[in-house]
């Protein structure tokens, strides 16, 4: 390993310093470079001792707590349309098909490695489109403002396809990512400057720019031609008795219900919660706020539902707290560190009210069922007045201070 | 009066924590008054190189304010080490075997301190050199000369990761710490407040304005910023408290009470490197190479023998371009004062600092390790419990001078507030500070802070920025815009 390493101080690394051959590629360099092996910086300055957590480490972290809404994200994707093909025997082709028949697996049948083939065809192909879209404007824009490539985006690159439904078109795909990743994040400066979630930014994009493959109910089961509502498209409809007819709040709970890949399984998520707030790298700040505003305003709903049309209205915490994207955004989206509110006061009111939002949308909005995605986004864009307020009322407190000595 | 319990904070379990053992250092072939320890001053020579200087030679004075520094030796100057621009960095003694103490001061009794004018004082401390140990917040500076400070706050405890024992070096020197805390008793019309650690002897003045108040918990409970903001917080540039290190109160009062410059200084000698952390009676500006020497495990003095050879080359100037400080490559770093807010012992500049109460040596690593990122982690320290060494409760780390990653903008994580027990929004802080709003920065508190305030914040930045360096540049430009 050493000699590998010699070979690389020796032989690569002077192309790429400054005023070598690749100078003006040296941050994809670094990026390799950085990923292979720790970075040799030593302390300049006052401390001298540095904590051993770094950015590549914080952000692997969040990747990895992704991988157990990713598993079973996938399964279901295989899992719902064995369903919907053994109910409605539907005849369904195209090259997924072809390789699972090549490998001799059974599309109709309900095999676990079936299911996780089938999904994992669906699901492989965004999140590789994913990456090779992100990595490419990332590393472009390093190249042109001279800076490191960000470790900031693969999560990115993980949450993108994991909210996506499984039929979405890759070239949106393409689309929606350059737009997320690009407006979402770099046109502010790249990780840390951004002030909008970039995942959810470019799901919002294609929410509002494609809805016809982003929502309705033909988008939700791998299968081309079927249609099934999402257990909210059925509670805005039908209200709780029509959701309890279809599914259990159980299936719900662990995932097996259409809707985005990686959204279905509030299990997963609260696995993933755990290991985010155990690690300190999540803010429990925000998880639990969001829950109780969540709490507090369905049960004010739920108050409210004798003098109501709205069959929404009725629907329990219990419920809401399950379905469509609310324990993903809870757990991945409203804790980005970038986009939250950065006071601790302020992630308090932040989360009470994203969970307030989310119920308001999803109950009153006659428009969209599924509310998570935008009350984060629109929390996002008030994070910074929250923390304006805090931050004055701190500000305040030292002058009161000052002035109570004075008199 | 009180007690003060400091619940968020960190205390970072380092390999080689010295022990409250005092024993003697090794003698020291040079001692320096190293000038960049001094904040906010525009120095004066007052002597030139070869020339012959006693204890307590003025060896320059601050422009500005008049402040004597005097030499801590007798002997000749040996070499006036300057910088970039010709700034001065530091002045080197070269020891005499005999050294003689220059202006000889009346000794007083402690009952006599109580009816010295405040002018007195101020004039002798000044005439001894003892003036620059008085330091003022906010900005960190020496304290003015002209001024009245609100309180006056004497940190008797210390917290640091490879602090010193401050109630031991106390204990042998009880009664010019007693005196000490009387002389300063006469600067203020309010408080002197001795902030000690529970179950900590520190001797009580007999004096009406000299309060005791305990601090507990975790590092900063031991830092003077901690102690001002919850004793006596200061919040706009007029406000003016002042501050002294326990060893500083030592000094002023043997100065009175035997009428002769101390000169002895007690460091906790501590890190990896070290064979026996412990502490070590040596004195003022000791030459930091030749008090390590004879201190270091059997590695740190292999590196020892081969960093020699570089040092023995002229001192080069000291440029700031990356390069130079390349070349000059050691495997182990010496650091006068604490490892968290230091000063990196370098050519020209190695000696014990002006207000250092410890001398760390650490280890300078530069490896390149494989998918270090991935790793488990057992022998990794970090604040969060991202690595399997969270597991080991009572595990000590050898931490190296490894940023452990590449420099990244501020993604806030909460771990800045876990670490910063003031009542101060950390994150907008440290976000002014690292663009330089002045303005948000100032309102945010940095005026009560001083470098060592902020050195938790940039230890567990994942970032990896440099906090504390920000700080003070911030601290910088706000004293310019005042004067």
């Amino acid at each position: 390993m050493d000699k590998v390493r010699k070979y690389l101080d020796t032989k690569i690394e002077p192309h790429f310093a400054k005023g070598g051959r690749y100078e003006n590629l040296a941050p994809i360099y670094d990026l390799f470079d950085t990923i292979a092996y720790s970075p040799s910086r030593v302390t300049q300055g006052l401390c001298h001792l540095r904590d051993a957590l770094d950015q590549k480490r914080m952000m692997i972290i969040v990747v990895m707590t992704l991988a157990l809404p990713m598993a079973i994200g996938i399964y279901n994707i295989g899992y719902q349309a064995a369903l919907a093909a053994s109910v409605a025997s539907l005849d369904i082709a195209g090259w997924r098909i072809a390789v699972m028949e090549f490998l001799g697996l059974n599309v109709y049948g309900s095999s676990f490695w079936s299911n996780v083939v089938y999904g994992s065809l669906y699901f492989m192909p965004v999140l590789l489109v994913t990456l090779a879209t992100g990595g490419f404007w990332e590393v472009l824009i390093a190249v042109l403002r001279k800076h490191e490539v960000s470790e900031g985006f693969l999560v990115t690159a993980f949450l993108i396809p994991l909210t996506m439904p499984p039929t979405v078109p890759l070239w949106q795909v393409v689309v929606a990512t350059s737009f997320g990743v690009v407006v979402g994040k770099e046109i502010f400066g790249g990780v840390g400057y951004n002030f909008l979630n970039p995942a959810l930014t470019a799901r919002a994009y294609l929410f509002f720019a494609y809805p016809a493959e982003m929502s309705g109910d033909a988008v939700w089961v791998a299968i081309d031609g079927y249609t099934q509502a999402t257990p909210l498209a059925v509670a805005a409809v039908s209200g709780a008795a029509g959701l309890v007819a279809d599914y259990t709040w159980m299936d719900a709970f662990l995932g097996f219900i259409p809707g985005s890949m990686g959204e279905v399984s509030t299990l997963a998520c609260l696995a993933g919660a755990a290991i985010l707030i155990g690690t300190r790298i999540g803010s429990w700040h925000v998880m639990s706020f969001i829950v109780l505003g969540m709490i507090v305003a369905a049960w004010f709903l739920n108050f409210l539902a004798p003098y109501s049309e709205n069959p929404m209205f009725e629907i329990s915490p219990m419920w809401h707290f399950v379905l469509g994207g609310y324990a993903f955004g809870l757990v991945y989206m409203a804790t980005d560190p970038v986009s939250s509110a950065m006071t601790i006061k302020g992630k308090y009111i932040y989360g009470a009210l994203i969970g307030v939002l989310v119920v308001f949308i999803r109950v009153i909005n006659p428009a969209f069922p599924e509310g998570m995605m935008l009350a984060i986004l629109f929390m996002n864009v008030f994070a910074p007045i929250i923390d304006h307020y805090v931050i004055q009322a701190n500000v305040k407190l030292r002058l009161q201070r000052y002035g109570k000595r004075q008199a | 009066m009180g007690t003060f319990a400091i619940k968020k904070g960190l205390d970072i379990p380092l390999v080689g924590k010295p022990v409250a053992i005092i024993e003697q250092a090794a003698a020291v072939s040079t001692v320096g008054v190293v000038a960049l320890d001094y904040k906010n001053i525009k120095p004066r020579l007052l002597v030139a190189e070869n020339e012959e200087v006693q204890i307590g030679t003025p060896l320059f004075e601050d422009k500005v304010s008049g402040v004597l520094f005097t030499a801590p030796g007798g002997g000749t100057v040996k070499a006036i080490h300057r910088g970039a621009k010709r700034k001065l960095l530091a002045l080197e003694i070269a020891l005499a075997e005999v050294e003689e103490h220059r202006p000889s001061f009346p000794t007083l009794a402690i009952n006599d301190i109580k009816g010295l004018a405040s002018s007195v004082i101020r004039d002798r401390l000044n005439e001894a050199g003892c003036w620059a140990v008085i330091r003022e917040r906010p900005f960190g500076g020496i304290a003015d000369m002209k001024a009245t400070p609100r309180s006056i706050f004497v940190t008797a405890t210390d917290t640091d990761p490879l602090g010193s024992h401050p109630s031991h070096v106390i204990a042998v020197n009880e009664k010019a710490f007693v005196c000490g805390l009387h002389v300063l008793a006469q600067l203020t019309p309010g408080y002197v407040h001795v902030c000690r650690a529970k179950n900590s002897d520190i001797p009580h003045a007999e004096n009406e304005r000299v309060q005791q108040h305990v601090f507990t918990g975790k590092h900063p409970a031991g830092l003077v910023g901690t102690h001002i903001h919850f004793i006596d917080p200061i919040a706009t540039t007029d406000d003016r408290v002042w501050h002294v290190g326990y060893q500083d109160v030592i000094k002023i009062g043997k100065l009175f009470l035997t009428g002769k410059i101390f000169v002895e200084r007690y460091v906790a000698l501590g890190g990896t490197e070290v064979a026996h952390p412990r502490m070590l009676k040596t004195r003022i500006g000791a030459n930091l190479n030749d008090l390590v020497k004879r201190e270091l495990t059997v590695a740190g003095y292999e590196a020892e023998k081969n960093r020699s050879t570089l040092a023995s080359r002229p001192v080069p100037v000291k440029t700031a371009s990356k390069d130079s400080q390349a070349s000059e490559q050691s495997d182990f770093r010496i650091v006068s004062g604490s490892p968290l807010a230091g000063r990196k012992v370098e050519p020209g500049v190695h000696f014990l600092g002006a207000y250092a109460n410890a001398v760390a040596v650490l280890k300078e690593d530069r490896g390149r390790y494989f998918q270090d990122f991935m790793r488990p982690g057992a022998n990794k320290f970090s604040l969060k419990a991202v690595f399997v060494s969270g597991l080991f409760k009572n595990k000590r780390f050898a931490i190296g001078t490894s940023t452990h990653g590449s420099h990244r903008a501020v993604v806030p994580i909460g771990a800045y507030e876990e670490v910063l027990p003031l009542n101060i929004l950390a994150t907008p802080l440290i976000k002014a500070l690292l663009v330089k709003d002045l303005e948000a920065a100032e309102q945010l508190g940095a005026l009560e802070l001083d470098g060592e305030d902020l050195a938790l914040c940039t230890f567990v930045c994942p970032g990896k920025n440099n906090i504390s360096d920000a700080l003070e540049e911030v601290l910088g430009a706000l004293y310019q815009e005042k004067s």
